[in-house]
């Protein structure tokens, strides 16, 4: 006799047997020992290999949104894109939004296809994370003969640094929804 | 519910139910998997070794079952019951298990000359009379050896070829395919 199960049949008695097995037969504590550890290290990735993850991410995000949103007058086809719309909202408006869509876009791409664990790790020091990263981009701007002042760059970070944590917050919401309706 | 939140609010993993477990261990939550794992894996091994006698091919299956687990814990529809999902990753897991054992097995003495295989008895053969393994490196040769022949461990190969488990498994499976081309050419 046979059960469907997602579409594969089980045999009844011997899931039976399965459930009822005793639990005397405990396995041996050196192969337990190996597969918790195991699982656990994969369970915990090293923050550093997550945040090079990131940086490739954001690497390929960012430059994407710099076909339509320069920063610091840096651009791909310079143009102002984005920039006549933000500035409706002020000079510091302006780069607030700038660094938050700078930022935020990499981190939606990046709550969306890290794993869960990554993202939990993530999680405990996205700040950290977040300023390091736009910290690398101002860096890489100034290589590019960016135009940018202290004010200016202090407000694009800040900008940077809440629209990065908004956006990992409200796509990590989502999928974690999707992932606890399956 | 979040796995996070189960944690800290430390009233006990223990007490939620499976498929509230693995709903945790999908988001990442390692305590989850833990409690998991203590409470079924005397059954998990238990069955196992019902089924296969020796020690070491029980736990290797027993170790594959939880890893298959970890790796397959998205596919999970925390809407049906635990217990014959996990049941079912069991079964999946012996049956690669027995094939990939059959498989090796036939590859391996499909190489040995058929008046070499009468003389020693088919079977029975051991494999320094495979003409094959002689086209393998030392190192591939020699796990292929301690593993099918001394039917060793990948962890004992690997003290014993004083290199890593992966690398073990990586010199045998080298070894098998070559065997197999070699099988095929002939």
């Amino acid at each position: 006799m046979s059960i469907e199960y997602k579409n594969r049949s089980l045999d009844v008695d011997e899931f039976q047997e399965f459930v009822s097995t005793a639990s005397s037969l405990e396995p041996p504590r050196a192969v337990s020992v190996k597969i918790v550890g195991e699982l656990r290290r994969a369970l915990n990735p090293p923050p550093a290999a997550i945040f090079m993850k990131l940086s490739i991410i954001h690497l390929l995000v960012g430059t994407i949104t710099l076909l339509f949103c320069p920063q610091f007058g840096v651009g791909i086809f310079h143009n102002h894109g984005l920039v006549a719309l933000f500035e409706r909202f002020g000079h510091l408006g302006c780069m607030i939004l700038c660094g938050a869509l700078f930022l935020g876009s990499s981190m939606v791409v990046a709550a969306a296809v890290l794993r869960p664990e990554e993202i939990k790790i993530l999680r405990r020091g996205t700040i950290f994370h977040l300023m390091l990263l736009s910290t690398l981009s101002i860096a890489l701007f100034s290589c590019v003969n960016a135009e940018i002042t202290l004010s200016r760059g202090m407000v694009w970070f800040l900008g940077s640094v809440l629209g990065g944590i908004t956006a990992l917050e409200f796509l990590w919401s989502i999928r974690r929804h999707i992932i606890l309706s399956k | 519910m979040e796995g996070k939140e189960i944690n800290n609010s430390g009233m006990g993993l223990t007490e939620l139910r499976d498929e509230e477990l693995m709903k945790a261990y999908q988001l990442g939550d390692e305590g989850a998997f833990e409690v998991l794992y203590t409470r079924h894996s005397p059954k998990v091994f238990g069955f196992l070794k019902k089924r296969v006698i020796k020690q070491d091919i029980a736990e290797d299956l027993f170790q594959a079952v939880f890893l298959k687990l970890h790796k397959s814990r998205s596919t999970y529809n925390s809407t049906l019951p635990f217990l014959p999902w996990l049941f079912a990753l069991v079964q999946s897991v012996m049956v690669d298990g027995i094939r990939s054992k059959k498989r090796i097995q036939e590859v391996v003495y499909s190489t040995i000359p058929e008046k070499a295989a009468t003389e020693c008895g088919g079977e029975s053969v051991g494999l320094q009379g495979l003409h094959g393994l002689s086209a393998l490196s030392d190192a591939q040769r020699k796990a292929i050896q301690l593993r099918y022949e001394k039917e060793l461990s990948f962890d004992e190969i690997s003290s014993e070829l004083k290199t890593s488990p992966s690398n073990v498994r990586q010199l045998i499976s080298r070894g098998i395919r070559r065997l197999k081309e070699m099988g095929g050419k002939q």
